[in-house]
């Protein structure tokens, strides 16, 4: 069988294969195949490192049998392979660290709304059972906390939060949150790096295939050694016609989540 | 027959073994009990407490069960507990002189259970040897090494001896030290080796790499190089570091110099006279000995 372009909005989906067909995600640098056999569903991949560039094109194809070379393959066994196939963006399964393009200093009384572009998990089920979860692009690791003794592990981010939504291209790999910063505090909050906890976020995909997350309103309290944290009950509203996609990784049932200034701000 | 028959019961309906019986059944009641409790314990605490704490509380209650339980089955024997007390401390001090290190282990082991320098699972480095804790006994620590092997380690030695855990805590820092030709450009490879951080996602984003200019070595200039690893990554990170640097180098001509020696004829001024000649001439034997 010759390879098959799929086409459709999305590279994600449900996705019907017969034995010995085998279907690769494309995005940017990096490939992803899942492979049908009578007995075991295969799957391949690379780990390609995160990068800063516009890797906007994405490709999904249905072809006998695999092509070309991958770093890792995982098999699992069943007694029969079912035909469905789900793929499911998800969000990091841990908070990811961005920066804005220079220190920000946020005087008292002030407020910034920064545009935050995360990496994302793509999630691979065939029939109701949930196999992998495999990063589109491996993020760098990254600690976030106040020494190399206290904080937590993290992704780091390879892109910038910026001010305005134009300068955020837009990218099938990775997912937009509004983060609104509000500081309420007597004195100035400087802003080097900011830790988003995205496995508490939901993803959305407006009309224009982009994915994006709540809005997430962040506030320096005036007490200024804590910040809460608010997640929005639905998409943001530039995300124009955005429908749900996948729920969080982790369901928080307050939504509102006080911390010490040191686990959001660094 | 039917007099030793008659004595038997005799026996078995007196008094006297109406008590060994009694003392049998709270012994066994005590162990069945203990057993019981200790399953019990192991099952409440595994996933509320520590490893460590989950042996300690096990252990703990089903000693304490058994000792209450035992103390009783004396009691019932007609034992006076206060005087059995009394000669236990006596004979505490007559074992205590002959058994001084068991007894400075058993108090190591306190100590080492209060101060909890690690715990049951923990990667611990004391003296030369490098194992994971298998379990922290009154007497004892017990280790297995990354061979494979079985190490008992006094508590006494652990309380004296430097212990290191490195699995304390989350992120661990790898430091590479390098040397490159004099003639390189120091600033240059500083961003060949923060770029080659910046690729490799192993490889911490915050805290930032490290780079220190060591000196000036014999035959380089010294330089080393450390990144920040989360701690289960730390051996493959140490291998792949070094490779990619000795490949980075390699791609940017960046010289990794070995030991150099100038040869001197034995005069300050006078130069060592080398002569370059041809491989194939038939004189090069000659030449190489004259020079």
């Amino acid at each position: 069988m010759a390879r098959q372009t799929i086409d459709q909005p999305f590279w994600w989906g449900k996705y019907t294969l017969d034995v010995g067909q085998c279907l690769q995600i494309n995005i940017g640098n990096a490939s992803h195949a899942v492979l049908r056999q009578a007995q075991e569903w295969q799957l391949y991949y690379n780990m390609v490192a995160d990068t800063n560039g516009n890797d906007e094109k994405w490709r999904v194809t249905i072809s006998a049998g695999t092509s070309g070379e991958y770093e890792v393959m995982e098999r699992y066994v069943y007694h029969q392979t079912g035909a469905s196939l789900d793929i499911l963006p998800l969000p990091a399964d841990r908070p990811v660290v961005t920066r804005p393009l220079s220190p920000l200093h946020l005087p008292s009384g002030e407020e910034i709304t920064l545009y935050v572009s995360t990496p994302l998990w793509m999630q691979i089920s065939p029939g109701e059972v949930q196999v992998q979860e495999v990063p589109i692009y491996r993020p760098s690791d990254t600690w976030f906390g106040p020494s190399t003794m206290k904080g937590e592990l993290c992704y780091a981010s390879m892109t910038h939060g910026r001010p305005a939504l134009a300068d955020i291209p837009l990218r099938p790999h990775r997912a937009i949150t509004p983060v609104l910063i509000r500081n309420q505090a007597d004195s100035a909050l400087t802003l080097e790096r900011l830790n988003l906890p995205v496995p508490y976020l939901s993803l959305f995909v407006s009309d224009n295939g982009q994915l994006w997350t709540e809005p997430v309103t962040m506030i320096r309290t005036s007490d200024q050694d804590t910040a809460t944290m608010e997640i929005g009950k639905c998409a943001p509203a530039e995300a124009h016609g955005a429908s749900l996609v996948t729920a969080p990784r982790v369901s928080e049932s307050r939504n509102i989540l006080s911390n010490t200034i040191s686990t959001l701000f660094g | 027959m039917h007099d030793l028959w008659t004595q038997l019961t005799d026996i078995l309906t007196s008094d006297r073994a109406m008590v060994f019986v009694r003392a049998a059944i709270l012994l066994i009641s005590g162990v069945v009990l203990a057993k019981i409790t200790s399953v019990m314990v192991k099952k409440f605490a595994t996933n509320r407490f520590s490893v460590h704490h989950t042996m300690i509380l096990r252990r703990g209650s089903f000693y304490l069960i058994i000792g209450l339980f035992l103390i009783s089955a004396l009691h019932q024997l007609g034992f006076n507990l206060s005087v059995l007390l009394g000669a236990a401390g006596i004979f505490t001090v007559a074992i205590g002189f002959a058994s001084q290190t068991s007894a400075s282990n058993l108090i190591s082991g306190l100590f080492l259970v209060a101060e909890r320098p690690f715990t049951v699972g923990d990667v611990i480095k004391v003296g030369d040897t490098l194992g994971e804790v298998l379990s922290i006994d009154p007497l004892s620590v017990k280790l297995r090494t990354f061979d494979n092997l079985y190490v008992r380690i006094p508590n006494e030695s652990l309380i004296k001896s430097e212990t290191t855990t490195l699995t304390r805590f989350p992120i661990r820092r790898i430091d590479v030290k390098v040397g490159i030709a004099y003639k390189e450009d120091i600033s240059r490879t500083r961003k060949i080796l923060e770029q080659l951080a910046r690729e490799n996602p192993l490889c911490l984003e915050e805290p930032k790499p490290l780079f220190i200019f060591l000196g000036f070595g014999d035959s380089s200039l010294d330089i080393q190089f450390s990144v920040w690893v989360k701690r289960e990554n730390f051996l493959g990170l140490l291998n792949s570091i070094k490779e990619e640097i000795k490949l980075a180098f390699d791609a940017q001509g960046i010289e990794i110099p070995f030991p150099h020696r100038s040869l001197y004829a034995g005069s300050i001024t006078d130069p060592f006279p080398v002569k370059i000649v041809d491989a194939t001439s038939p004189s090069s034997t000659e030449s190489s000995t004259n020079s």
